[in-house]
């Protein structure tokens, strides 16, 4: 690298996380906190140090060595979380070279890691942060019957190990895919697919417990097993240590994803599961969690307009587990505004809250980290003008893991310098 | 239940689209009127007569055999204009086989039945363009309508609206011919081929004015072969159909303006225009109107420059900027996106509700009868239950020249148009 690039390249890094903001010790005092639990604190305090969140509550004290953030009038939300998205996989969609989600090159993709492709740097990482959704889970697509190993994110870092929640965070399976010119290119055969898969796996299980079994100091044929990566993978969803995110348009999609989780005793969220509402009784029995990315899905000709609108609302009545998601990567930072089109056909305001924050950390497992804003909890820290659900409100200050990010991206850099343009003609 | 609490005071509306208006006047009492042109009236009326709004204010008098709607608690605002869809064309939206195609009329494909168009009502719009894709770099003639769905298109059609050309620049023309091997495969093609075909047409209109002329001076002329395409671009030429030129990056947008300088043609309007904040100033001199989104980016690269700012920046250099759908889903909700608006430039409210009804009808040139709240105007209107900008707001009622075509309290699937 010339040395002047690597000037430019520390200089920014400097201006996005001043070195003063590391390990901060910062008191967020006065505003609404907005717990993301259900509990609302009015005027109160957020204690911030070395990256987490030390206390939350009315009356606590505030260390000494706190640089104070008068958030009186203001509304402390937790960061949102987007539970799919291919951020920092793809900087402009239709460009390849700039797009690494959906490696559609085979029917399993297992063995891809999301989190070997993220750029940190990807600007729709930049973009979604500064508008208040500060963790996102990351498909490497959805183009195959299997994808490969998502990975949960923190919208902040120079690296993606040090922005990483959980790496392993879920295999994503989708059971509407189908091929044009090959096997599987039917349900029948994604769903037989994807049981084979599982049985392969289950079958090199055994085959590898017999060689380590029977293995003579590398002597017999019993020791050569040759390893493989995707079949690994998927052996780590069948001992349950890693979910299946499970793609399921249509309702016998789901009836099939529903049907493999038990067959393999899988632990199954469901993804685009735009037909739930004709399988709630289903869903709601098996306990399996659903993440909506279907707010502004046009219904069929024979559903009432308002269908897609409802549909949170009608989840939620079912008993299901449920969270927001755009399923998207350039306008992850509309997913509140899903949230607040449900709230408009129904659903109550305090459970589009949780759905955005606490909800759907529960599903992906990182509640302990993230979707609070309680003590032990990553600073992920949102001060926002007014109900964040409103359209209308702006993010005014923006802590990821204790660093105060700057509310900037290239497109405040843009109107800046064409603003400055049209000032000096 | 929630609906029906909320919608409880409109139960003066019987079953079908067209209970009102038909005999006699229309009240509609007590709702707050967003005029967008003439500002806010709490608590007021609005006096409609043969679909025509007649008065409006808070000191109205109600004729005694008008019909009442009662719209006490609720906000009124013009029916919402999308100058830009492709929906109820039955999948005809791009005659992709040639990248010149203005005798693509696009009325041939309009289906009135399509449900896309309720849905849209249930966002409370009422007129659109239904438009040419933009596969070809003259793409089009498209079709002004009022939302009356499953209306014959004859029923839906806004007398008098001139007509519009759809043009596109840029990467979409590129990909779809270049990918086929052919011309346009790059902008310099493209505009290439958009003057040779105006060329073509000067040439045409002026063969047969010739041979009109020869005819005027009683001569025998032989009689030019007439060329549908080349009669429908020298109605182009001639200014009785304007230009909506699809467009994203800021030169292709001034060397489009260049080329109408070159042929005098009837520039009315860009449609997505991501980078005219770049060359707002030039814009604004052309007196183009701009019809682009709020927030999409990143899509393609010519639009990795967009900015959601754009809209207000676009507003603040004097252009007449709409916020256009072209998506039946974002269609539904063009009152949502006007409120981002706020959020992203901090444009004010009348400003923001401007930008999806009296903007769209000026780009249209349908602002005559449409896009505000003013006597003499048409009664296209849609009540929201509460602030249209509100995120928590929906349309309850949707009203096209004083006739109920959405109802929240009635709503209809496709199966029961």
């Amino acid at each position: 690298m010339k040395p002047a690039t690597v000037t430019i390249a520390v200089a920014c890094f400097l201006l996005m996380f001043p070195p003063t903001a590391m390990a901060e010790v910062i008191a967020i005092t006065g505003g609404k906190v907005v717990v993301g639990d259900g509990t609302v604190h009015e005027r109160a305090t957020v204690v911030i140090e070395g990256g987490t969140i030390a206390a939350v509550g009315v009356q606590i004290p505030i260390p000494d060595a706190a640089r104070t953030v008068d958030a009186s009038g203001m509304v402390v939300w937790p960061g949102m979380i987007d539970p799919f998205t291919t951020l920092g996989l793809v900087e402009v969609s239709m460009d390849r070279p700039t797009n690494d989600a959906n490696e559609a090159t085979d029917t399993s993709t297992a063995q891809l890691r999301a989190s070997d492709g993220i750029n940190p740097n990807a600007e729709p990482i930049a973009v979604t942060r500064i508008g208040g959704v500060t963790t996102a889970l990351v498909s490497p697509g959805k183009a195959n019957p299997i994808n490969g190993q998502a990975a949960i994110i923190s919208l902040a870092g120079r690296t993606t190990a040090e922005m990483l929640v959980l790496g392993d965070a879920a295999l994503v399976f989708n059971f509407g895919s189908r091929r044009d010119d090959e096997y599987p290119s039917t349900r029948p055969g994604t769903v037989a697919f994807i049981r084979q898969s599982l049985y392969d796996a289950q079958a090199y299980q055994e085959r590898r417990q017999r060689a380590e079994d029977n293995c003579e100091d590398g002597q017999n044929w019993e020791c050569d097993q040759k390893r493989d990566l995707g079949i690994e993978v998927l052996l780590r969803a069948l001992a349950r240590e890693v979910p299946v995110i499970a793609i399921a348009p249509r309702s016998q999609d789901i009836a099939n994803a529903l049907a493999v989780a038990a067959e393999f005793d899988l632990r199954l969220i469901l993804y685009d599961a735009r037909e739930v509402w004709k399988m709630l009784d289903e869903v709601a029995t098996s306990g399996v969690p659903v993440l909506l990315q279907n707010t502004f899905d046009m219904p069929s000709d024979r559903d009432p307009y308002d269908r897609y609108f409802t549909l949170a609302h009608t989840v939620r009545q079912a008993g299901i587990p449920f969270a927001f998601t755009t399923g998207g990567n350039h306008n992850v930072r509309n997913l509140p505004d899903h949230a607040a089109m449900a709230v408009t056909f129904g659903l109550p305001e305090e459970d589009a809250v949780r759905a955005l924050t606490s909800g759907a950390a529960s599903i992906l497992g990182i509640d302990a980290s993230v979707g609070t804003l309680k003590a032990g909890r990553n600073a992920d820290v949102v001060i926002w003008n007014g109900n964040p659900l409103q359209i209308t409100s702006r993010v005014q200050r923006l802590f990821i893991r204790g660093r105060e990010i700057p509310l900037r991206s290239r497109q405040e850099m843009l109107r800046d310098r064409y603003q400055q343009l049209d000032a000096t003609p | 239940m929630r609906r029906s609490v909320l919608i409880a005071t409109i139960v003066t509306l019987a079953a079908t689209h067209a209970i009102v208006g038909d005999c006699g006047d229309v009240a509609i009492r007590g709702g707050t009127i967003l005029t967008v042109t003439r500002g806010t009236i709490e608590n007021g009326t609005i006096l409609i007569s043969d679909g025509t709004i007649v008065a409006v204010g808070s000191e109205v008098a109600v004729p005694p055999d008008a019909d009442v709607i009662d719209a006490t608690g609720k906000w009124l605002m013009p029916g919402i204009i999308d100058a830009h869809a492709h929906i109820a064309l039955d999948g005809d939206i791009n005659e992709w086989t040639s990248p010149v195609t203005p005798h693509m009329d696009m009325a041939s494909a309009v289906a009135p039945d399509d449900y896309a168009i309720y849905q849209a009502l249930a966002g409370g719009v009422t007129s659109t363009k239904l438009m040419h894709g933009s596969a070809n770099v003259i793409g089009g003639v498209s079709v002004t309508v009022k939302l009356r769905w499953g209306r014959p298109l004859s029923e839906m059609l806004i007398e008098g609206a001139r007509p519009q050309m759809k043009m596109a620049l840029g990467e979409n023309p590129k990909r779809i011919h270049g990918g086929k091997n052919r011309a346009p495969a790059t902008r310099p093609a493209e505009f290439a081929t958009i003057r040779q075909s105006f060329i073509d047409a000067q040439e045409y209109a002026e063969k047969w004015q010739r041979y009109e002329s020869r005819v005027a001076d009683g001569e025998d002329p032989r009689r030019p072969k007439r060329d549908l395409k080349l009669e429908v671009l020298a109605t182009v030429l001639d200014g009785d159909i304007a230009i909506d030129c699809h467009g994203y990056s800021a030169h292709e947008l001034v060397t489009m303006m260049e080329i109408a300088d070159e042929f005098d043609l009837s520039l009315a309007a860009f449609s997505h225009a991501l980078e005219a904040y770049k060359v707002a100033d030039r814009i604004a001199d052309h007196g183009v109107s701009v019809q682009t989104h709020t927030d999409w980016w990143g899509y393609k690269w010519e639009a990795y420059d967009a900015i959601p700012y754009q809209p207000a920046m676009l507003l603040h250099a004097g252009i007449n900027t709409t916020i256009i759908s072209d998506s039946g889903d974002v269609m539904r909700r063009l009152n949502r996106e006007a409120a981002k608006l706020i959020k992203y430039g901090g444009i004010d409210r009348d400003a923001a509700l401007a930008m999806i009804t009296i903007n769209a009808a000026r780009a249209l040139e349908i602002d005559d009868r449409t896009g505000s709240i003013e006597v003499g105007k048409d009664a296209d209107l849609a009540i929201f239950d509460r602030d249209p900008l509100d995120s928590f707001s929906k349309c309850v009622m949707t009203l096209i020249e004083g006739e109920v075509w959405f109802d929240i309290d009635n709503v209809r699937t496709a199966l029961q148009l």
